[in-house]
């Protein structure tokens, strides 16, 4: 998975006008429907939950070294809107510097994971945030290795529908699912 | 006025230019019609001169008094306080304009640089004795000798102002010559003729004049068959101004009468493309041909910038770029704008 090509994910990304904003609008739709699958797809692959607008120039699939091709900031900008416009990232703070990536929503995640717990009948066991989220037992889980703050997010709404309870004990973050 | 006529051999004198002539004038007395009738009128630095085809020559002195030679004139008396001087085959403006240039010049009033001793020793002993007026003359003196110099500077550029007017005649004659005897050249050579003719600037131009309030209608025909012919050699469009050169060579107007074409349900019409720039085009323009065959191009060559396109299909960049953008407004192409340049591409998304 880590040596995967970006353009295997899209072939667009080594299509020059790619990187260029269209000027037709039709043709738009379409370029921003593309960069939109591209980039929530390789965030899924290699489990980006969180992104930072400083680090965008350093982001591999905003710029491509072998056409000498780059997003510029006012295309970064709209790409970045248009994924809040469809709930795929959330703004962390009012500058709009950092945000956290939904390449699935909140709704599909804890589906997911309650999915997970059940069939492996973890339900009315306790567990923590740690082995959940690194331990062997969950690496083939979607939800390996993803960022904690989305992780509690995703309890946080399990916990809202009444399917566990998010609790803390010595520093440790722990979750008993229902 | 027509008394102030008089007879001359046509000899220059010392010192005066010829600065340019004109076929085809006749005299008038008054508005009276005289015997003198399409001669040649010959504008000098002094005079100005008449001669008809047997070459005798009439001499009109610019003073105020009645002529004063001996030789009996043209004219006793005249019942008319002026000369008309009636141009049958045009150059009328040019002659008044060259005209008052002369009037202006005043070179009938210069000594000649090198005059008779005596006239020297007489006119040196005046400025040298009367001292700030004698430097006034000196100086008009010298301001004279620098306009002969400089008009005589000029005097090439009025030969071969001279000279095209010839030319201009020559062709004209045989123009009209053509179009009476047309069985003396084929058709293809009249109509090609005609249109060397059309570059030189003849074929019976419509002018102000005579066409008065249907001045731009009528400019509008004239420039659309015009075009007609320029346009198929160039790929049916070209920018206003390239039309602006071509119809400039053959009149020197503007082109306000352009807006009327499309109206007229002319061959050719105006067309104002999205970044301002207006060309012309012929109506059977099949837009939609025509961006797919672009499309077509820029396919086979994977992608390309407006100058390629130009040189590829001989069509001005200006007008190149245009025709990509509008295949991109169209959806049939996309861009790619870096700092390597705006190149477009066939639309994959």
């Amino acid at each position: 998975m880590a040596a995967t090509k970006i353009s295997d994910i899209s072939w667009f990304h080594d299509f020059p006008p790619f990187f260029t904003l269209q000027p037709n609008l039709d043709t738009r739709r379409k370029q921003l429907d593309a960069w939109c699958s591209l980039l929530l797809e390789y965030c899924r692959l290699k489990k980006v939950c969180t992104f930072d607008v400083n680090d965008a120039s350093k982001f591999p699939p905003f710029f491509n070294g072998k056409i000498n091709r780059q997003l510029d900031n006012n295309f970064i900008q709209i790409l970045l809107e248009e994924l809040r416009s469809r709930g795929n990232i959330e703004w962390e703070d009012k500058n709009k510097r950092r945000c956290l990536i939904f390449w699935n929503s909140l709704e599909e995640w804890a589906k997911t994971v309650y999915q997970w717990i059940t069939s492996r009948g973890m339900n009315r066991t306790v567990c923590t945030f740690y082995e959940l989220l690194h331990g062997d037992d969950t690496r083939s889980a979607d939800f390996h290795d993803i960022d904690p703050k989305l992780f509690r997010r995703i309890l946080n709404e399990l916990e809202k529908h009444g399917q566990a309870t998010v609790f803390s004990e010595n520093g440790a973050d722990g979750v008993k699912f229902l | 006025m027509a008394d102030r006529l008089a007879w001359t051999d046509g000899q220059l004198y010392v010192g005066e230019a010829l600065v340019t002539s004109q076929n085809g004038v006749s005299i008038n007395d008054g508005s009276e019609k005289t015997d003198i009738q399409k001669g040649s009128i010959e504008l000098t630095s002094h005079r100005i001169l008449w001669k008809d085809k047997s070459a005798q020559v009439a001499r009109l002195i610019c003073t105020l008094s009645k002529s004063q030679t001996k030789r009996p004139d043209p004219f006793a008396s005249s019942a008319h306080d002026e000369i008309q001087f009636e141009f049958r085959d045009g150059g009328c403006n040019e002659f008044f304009r060259l005209i008052q240039e002369e009037l202006a010049k005043k070179r009938w009033s210069v000594q000649p640089a090198k005059s008779t001793t005596t006239m020297n020793a007489a006119m040196s002993d005046r400025s040298h004795r009367t001292g700030i007026s004698g430097i006034e003359n000196h100086l008009q003196h010298q301001l004279n000798v620098q306009h002969q110099s400089i008009s005589g500077a000029f005097q090439d550029f009025n030969n071969l102002m001279q000279q095209a007017k010839d030319m201009f005649n020559i062709s004209k004659t045989i123009a009209n010559k053509s179009q009476e005897q047309r069985s003396d050249l084929t058709s293809d050579e009249t109509i090609r003729f005609r249109s060397y003719l059309l570059s030189l600037g003849i074929d019976n131009p419509v002018t102000k004049e005579s066409a008065g309030s249907q001045y731009h209608v009528s400019l509008a025909r004239e420039v659309a068959s015009l075009l007609e012919k320029s346009l198929k050699d160039t790929n049916d469009i070209m920018t206003l101004s390239d039309v602006f050169c071509r119809i400039n060579r053959a009149r020197g107007y503007e082109l306000n009468a352009a807006v009327h074409m499309e109206q007229l349900n002319l061959p050719v019409r105006l067309r104002v493309l999205s970044s301002g720039i207006k060309s012309f085009e012929l109506t059977n323009h099949n837009e939609e041909k025509d961006l797919k065959e672009i499309t077509n191009q820029v396919e086979s060559a994977k992608s390309m910038c407006a100058d390629q396109l130009a040189n590829l299909i001989g069509i001005p960049v200006i007008v190149a770029r245009e025709r990509l953008i509008a295949a991109e407004t169209n959806g049939l192409l996309c861009r790619d704008d870096s700092i390597e340049g705006l190149r477009f591409y066939p639309n994959l998304f």
